[in-house]
């Protein structure tokens, strides 16, 4: 049930003090919210922030003033937005897609693989929803930069590994794989890049220049 | 500075309790159960003398900890704001079994800070489900949430203070690894491997 795969504790501290790049965060969110055990090391290691905070030397401020004008505030003050409508999907996706990915605009990119780019608000990262239908299988690639996928439905297998549900995995340029989907369904994943993947084999080879070069425009 | 805040702002309730559960010395050291008595006090009775008293001892630092990702004071002024207004307003979700005061509260500003200067929202693990990881509120969990602050206080005072300096820098500063590196003038792979020492012997020394 809850993920067996989970990121580095590099992704963990990182996510903890606030510097995680925001594709990154979104993937490792979609994974905390099935694995407590990493939500735990989250609050765990937010403590240093606690401490750092602590230890800081008072600014100066004109204090009194400053709270003049929040106290002059608290009654606007809404409280905490109540979730929205029940989903399957972790609520940092919904934030970013409507609740039923089967209506999601897909673009096909492979035999039964198809891709929806998410917006990014960080330079340098690209981040989609993959669709793979059971059986099928990613492309075989190998990575320029880090690549960061989550699996939010479904499972996928790479090599003899399974990856469930909330399952997370870090590729690098180090790393070729061909992720190929269980036979229980179709598979939805999230993945993260932060520079074009390079596609292997024969026709892989062929068509990677004029991917890379659409990545790169 | 924290004594006479006690003596001055903090009501009779928040003292007794304090004193109560931790002890003098406790106070002395460092009240982080009087901080998250505070919140508490706002959460059940919207205690505006309760929000002063914790505005008069966290703004500073958060502006502080502002200036530290970008020196402009009127952005930090706003963080300040936006992070004790959320305080406020999630006074209710704060749960002292869980966290420390001066640990939820540099979550929350740690959350604002990417929101103000950033321009966009953190994302955020689903909230816990029932019997998850939520503690009841006890005497002995806010013991132990005060002993998990003091232990890692100290574990970073252990570490070598190469790993702790840049450890430090990325919870301070809202900057990626690479900005570190090209700041400190060090390798990415050393600040990478430094912060991941760090990490690991921190992560080690809270699990004994």
């Amino acid at each position: 049930m809850s993920g067996q795969h989970h990121p580095s504790l590099e992704i963990i501290g990182d996510y903890a003090a606030g510097g995680l790049p925001e594709p990154v965060a979104l993937a490792f969110a979609v994974h905390m919210s099935s694995c407590s055990a990493c939500r735990m090391a989250v609050q765990k290691l937010e403590v240093i922030g606690g401490v750092v905070l602590d230890e800081l030397p008072p600014a100066a401020m004109d204090t009194e003033a400053e709270l003049d004008r929040a106290l002059s505030s608290l009654d606007e003050a809404k409280p905490a937005e109540s979730p929205s409508e029940p989903s399957d999907l972790p609520h940092a996706l919904l934030r970013r897609v409507p609740g039923d990915l089967a209506k999601l605009p897909w673009r096909r990119v492979a035999r039964g693989v198809a891709e929806f780019a998410l917006d990014t608000y960080e330079a340098g990262y690209r981040a989609k929803l993959l669709r793979i239908q059971s059986g099928a299988s990613v492309p075989r690639h190998t990575h320029r930069g880090e690549e960061y996928t989550v699996v939010i439905a479904g499972a996928f297998y790479d090599s003899d590994v399974v990856y469930n549900k909330g399952d997370f995995a870090e590729a690098d340029p180090t790393v070729r794989h061909q992720p190929i989907a269980t036979d229980d369904g179709v598979c939805y994943c999230l993945a993260v890049t932060n520079a074009p993947l390079k596609l292997l084999g024969p026709i892989g080879r062929l068509i990677d220049p004029l991917l890379r070069r659409r990545a790169e425009h | 500075m924290v004594e006479a805040l006690a003596y001055e702002r903090v009501r009779r309730p928040v003292w007794a309790l304090a004193i109560g559960r931790t002890g003098m010395h406790r106070i002395m050291d460092h009240d982080e159960a009087d901080y998250s008595a505070l919140i508490v006090q706002i959460a059940e009775r919207r205690d505006r003398n309760a929000f002063a008293t914790l505005f008069r001892h966290f703004a500073p630092r958060i502006k502080g900890f502002a200036l530290k990702s970008a020196p402009d004071p009127a952005m930090a002024d706003e963080l300040v704001q936006d992070t004790m207004l959320a305080v406020w307003r999630a006074a209710q979700t704060y749960d002292p079994a869980r966290a420390s005061a001066t640990t939820w509260i540099f979550t929350i500003c740690r959350n604002k800070r990417i929101d103000l200067f950033r321009r966009r929202n953190r994302p955020e693990a689903d909230p816990p489900e029932e019997g998850d990881w939520v503690m009841q509120p006890t005497q002995e969990n806010s013991a132990e949430i005060s002993a998990a602050f003091r232990r890692t206080r100290a574990l970073m005072n252990e570490l070598p203070s190469e790993q702790a300096d840049v450890l430090r820098m990325s919870f301070l500063e809202d900057k990626p690894h690479r900005a570190i590196a090209a700041e400190t003038g060090l390798p990415l792979g050393t600040v990478k491997s430094r912060i991941r020492l760090a990490l690991a012997t921190l992560r080690q020394g809270l699990e004994q």
